[in-house]
């Protein structure tokens, strides 16, 4: 998106790109823009430099601790991450339980939590689905049991990313009766991973990284001082919840600066016939995705602008999560197919530094399959492109929804 | 027009599928995969006593089949079971790279050895500049006064690491891309320069990169007409190219059942998964796909065997047909079995990475419907 800038906005531009040449750690830069797996140290120093520069919660009320940045300000910061190669946010904590915490939270909770969120002294992770209850997440059994002034927790979740890394994880529990398979019955509880009763189980994704955890809870025992406001209404707050994490997830930037890449590499590539760029078929592939890309945008920038800072988007913002999803994943296909012969390869990190270092295999494609088969969960988590359907069907376009399909 | 298989290959199938229901597992395979040698030397021995390895070539090359058909009924069931056992890399590519470029004495000397599974073969026939492009060969093999002194490198060779023997394009004459001026050269590991560098595949196959550097061989490893070899190569992976399209068949068959099952089964919102029209119409399009890639794969089968394996416009179009709907039915049965499709520990992953990385093998879909497009200009 070409925008002419005001005078203000591009000072804001010349600020960050400023910023980021002096404090985004060179290794880093290297990682990401390799797309090399970056491990709990890297992202909580990367963090940790954006919130000494105050600039670690940009879409957080001021009086919390966030920037309130104008839409196009966000634009701006998003961008110049991207081109910088600066690591993703790990929104777990300062995109998800942050805003449901500054919203429904007692004033306790936020002086207790808010500040080890910002500062990334705290690393949370999600307790939502279970092995039972995927797309249908309302159908969940975790149950948290009163006693005293306590809860006893029971139960699994699963595909929990980061869990092995997190202190802390915010469940939806189930607090009303067994059998009730309504959403009122359910609470929203924030519990620190060391409790006792907790098992953290690794689960290997097919790019062979360890990202995805199953957590069990073998009555664990949480002070109901834990729990987000009303006892059965954790449903409502997870639906924010669920709004800032899908507005989240466009990438937009970050798949900008992979087209930029990806039309530079093909421009290097010859074919039979001249080079890869010129190729029709491919290039019509370029041309159709940077198409979309630019007006998914404009639909993002159209969101944010709507949106007060600090509140989640509204239903709108499904849109934005299944078109991202699909850019996105697009884009994962051109590489593959950039790399011709080379896509095959897969080589364990230790291995491939040895042969790039020897000369032995080109390093522009060394983790091309594995950020395709890696980025295959994007249309499954955060709700699976089918379920954005079903809310567009339901709270966008009006339709009533037959009694078994769910909105989430 | 004959594609229904003959007694004999239906014998055959059932013979594959009752070894791959008992022997091949998920568990094992990755065992494996992970040893050295990235396939298992039993497994090897009980598919060449089964008479596996002989069904791809005809009687008069030692055979027991040698059709495009035989070959697809074979390749079908080794999709089905996820075997990593370098059947089409040593076998059917290495194998008819000989009938195809060597004389009867080359052939008669080294392909009892390959149908034997006595040794294994691989065929480096690629170039890291050089794409998909077989005619791209800018290793060079020098005239030297009692033989050659060769000299580049081959890219994603498979089963290079281990084969017993190497098959090699080299540049005897011509310039970086001319058709004319390419040998085939057989080599092996030990010769002194030979350097190859193993890895695994995105679907757990072995292969490696073959850098020569300064390889002095003697005037016999030379097994083709001097300079007259890109035909025959060209003629052998077409066939091995098929046989790779049958092999996608038998696992999109897999994925499109096993994602049937699981919708029937899954239950969210109190009933499967398989009851919403929105996800039942997602699996006729699987099917559809399927169906279609199968037409395609076994038109270009049965104009193989009717023209003496002249079909090279339409295997290019049975690539093309099938690398669609490989994508397609990859990712759709991952995206219907949830975040499980994505782990390690079920096997729609492996299907899926299997999947991916046949569209890169030997052409992927752009090329193919390239090479359609540029063939169907020359009959015009």
């Amino acid at each position: 998106m070409k925008i002419n800038l005001t005078v203000e906005e591009k000072a804001f531009a010349a600020e960050v790109e400023a910023f980021l040449a002096e404090n985004l750690p060179a290794d880093l830069q290297q990682k990401v823009l390799h797309g090399e797996q970056l491990d709990k140290e890297d992202y909580v120093r990367w963090q940790k430099i954006l919130y000494e520069q105050g600039w670690a919660a940009i879409d957080w009320p001021y009086e919390y601790g966030g920037t309130e940045w104008s839409a196009i300000q966000k634009h701006i910061w998003a961008e110049q991450n991207a081109l910088a190669g600066a690591p993703e946010i790990i929104p777990f904590g300062l995109n998800m339980v942050g805003p449901v915490i500054y919203t429904y939270g007692t004033e306790e909770q936020k002086q207790r939590f808010l500040p080890g969120i910002l500062s990334s002294d705290d690393w949370w992770c999600q307790g939502y689905s279970e092995p039972e209850a995927g797309s249908d997440l309302a159908s969940l059994t975790t149950t948290a049991v009163a006693d005293g002034d306590d809860y006893i927790v029971n139960g699994v979740k699963t595909w929990t990313t980061f869990a092995h890394h997190a202190n802390w994880i915010f469940c939806l529990v189930r607090t009303g009766a067994a059998d009730t398979r309504n959403s009122e019955a359910i609470s929203f509880l924030l519990i620190p991973m060391d409790s006792k009763g907790i098992t953290v189980t690794p689960i290997i994704t097919m790019d062979g990284a360890h990202e995805m955890n199953e957590v069990h809870f073998d009555n664990v025992r949480v002070p109901m001082a834990n729990r987000i406001g009303e006892e059965g209404q954790g449903w409502t707050y997870a639906k924010v919840l669920l709004n800032h994490e899908r507005a989240n997830l466009t990438h937009v930037s970050l798949s900008k600066t992979r087209m930029m890449e990806l039309k530079k590499d093909a421009e290097a590539i010859r074919t039979g016939h001249g080079k890869l760029i010129d190729d029709p078929h491919f290039a019509a592939k370029v041309a159709k995705t940077e198409i979309e890309l630019a007006a998914l945008e404009f639909t993002e920038f159209r969101t944010l602008t709507a949106t007060r800072n600090g509140t989640a988007p509204g239903p709108e913002s499904s849109i934005l999560k299944i078109v991202g999803t699909d850019v996105a994943q697009s884009i994962d296909e051109l590489f593959v197919e950039l790399a011709g012969l080379y896509a095959q390869p897969f080589i364990d990190a230790e291995q491939a530094e040895q042969y790039v270092a020897d000369k032995v295999i080109p390093e522009d494609t060394i983790n091309t399959a594995r950020v395709y088969f890696n980025n295959r969960k994007a249309s499954l988590f955060g709700g699976s492109s089918e379920i954005q359907k079903n809310i567009i069907c339901k709270d966008v376009l009006g339709f009533k929804q037959n009694s078994q399909e769910g909105g989430e | 027009m004959n594609f229904l298989p003959s007694e004999a290959q239906l014998a055959l199938k059932a013979s594959i599928a009752e070894f791959i229901d008992k022997e091949c597992d998920l568990g094992k395979r990755k065992e494996i995969i992970a040893s050295s040698e990235g396939f298992s030397a039993s497994n090897w021995q009980h598919m060449s006593e089964l008479g596996w390895l002989k069904v791809a070539f005809s009687s008069s090359d030692g055979g027991t089949g040698g059709t495009a058909l035989d070959r697809m009924i074979l390749m079908e069931e080794i999709g089905r079971g996820l075997i990593v056992e370098p059947i089409l890399a040593s076998t059917i590519l290495s194998g008819s790279l000989i009938t195809e470029v060597c004389s009867e004495a080359t052939k008669a000397k080294l392909l009892p050895q390959i149908l034997s599974g006595e040794q294994t073969f691989a065929s480096g026939l690629y170039e890291p500049d050089g794409r998909f492009d077989l005619s791209w060969v800018a290793t060079k093999a020098e005239p030297r006064r009692v033989g050659f002194n060769i000299s580049g490198r081959k890219s994603v060779v498979l089963n290079g690491g281990d084969a017993d023997q190497l098959l090699i394009s080299a540049r005897t004459g011509g310039g970086d891309n001319s058709p004319g001026g390419i040998s085939l050269f057989l080599l092996d590991q030990s010769m002194e320069g030979v350097h190859v560098h193993k890895y695994k595949n995105a679907d757990g196959h072995a292969a490696a990169e073959v850098i020569l550097d300064s390889v002095f061989v003697d005037r016999r490893t030379n097994i083709s007409e001097l300079g007259e070899a890109l035909p025959g190569i060209e003629a052998a992976v077409d066939i091995a190219t098929l046989a790779l399209c049958a092999e996608a068949l038998g696992a999109m068959a897999v994925l499109n059942d096993k994602t049937l099952q699981h919708c029937k089964t899954r239950k969210q919102f109190g009933v499967p998964l398989g009851s919403f029209q929105s996800l039942q119409h997602r699996m006729a399009d699987m099917l559809i796909e399927y169906e279609q890639a199968k037409s395609a794969v076994l038109y270009a089968v049965v104009m193989a065997d009717e023209n003496h394996g002249m079909a090279a416009k339409e295997i290019s179009g049975a690539k093309y047909r099938v690398g669609v709907a490989a994508r397609k039915i990859a990712q759709e049965a991952i995206q219907l079995h949830g975040a499980s499709g994505v782990t390690d520990d079920l096997d729609i992953s492996h299907y899926f990475r299997r999947l991916t990385t046949i569209e890169s093998q030997f052409g992927n879909s752009d090329f193919h419907l390239n090479r359609y497009m540029q063939l169907s200009k020359e009959e015009d």
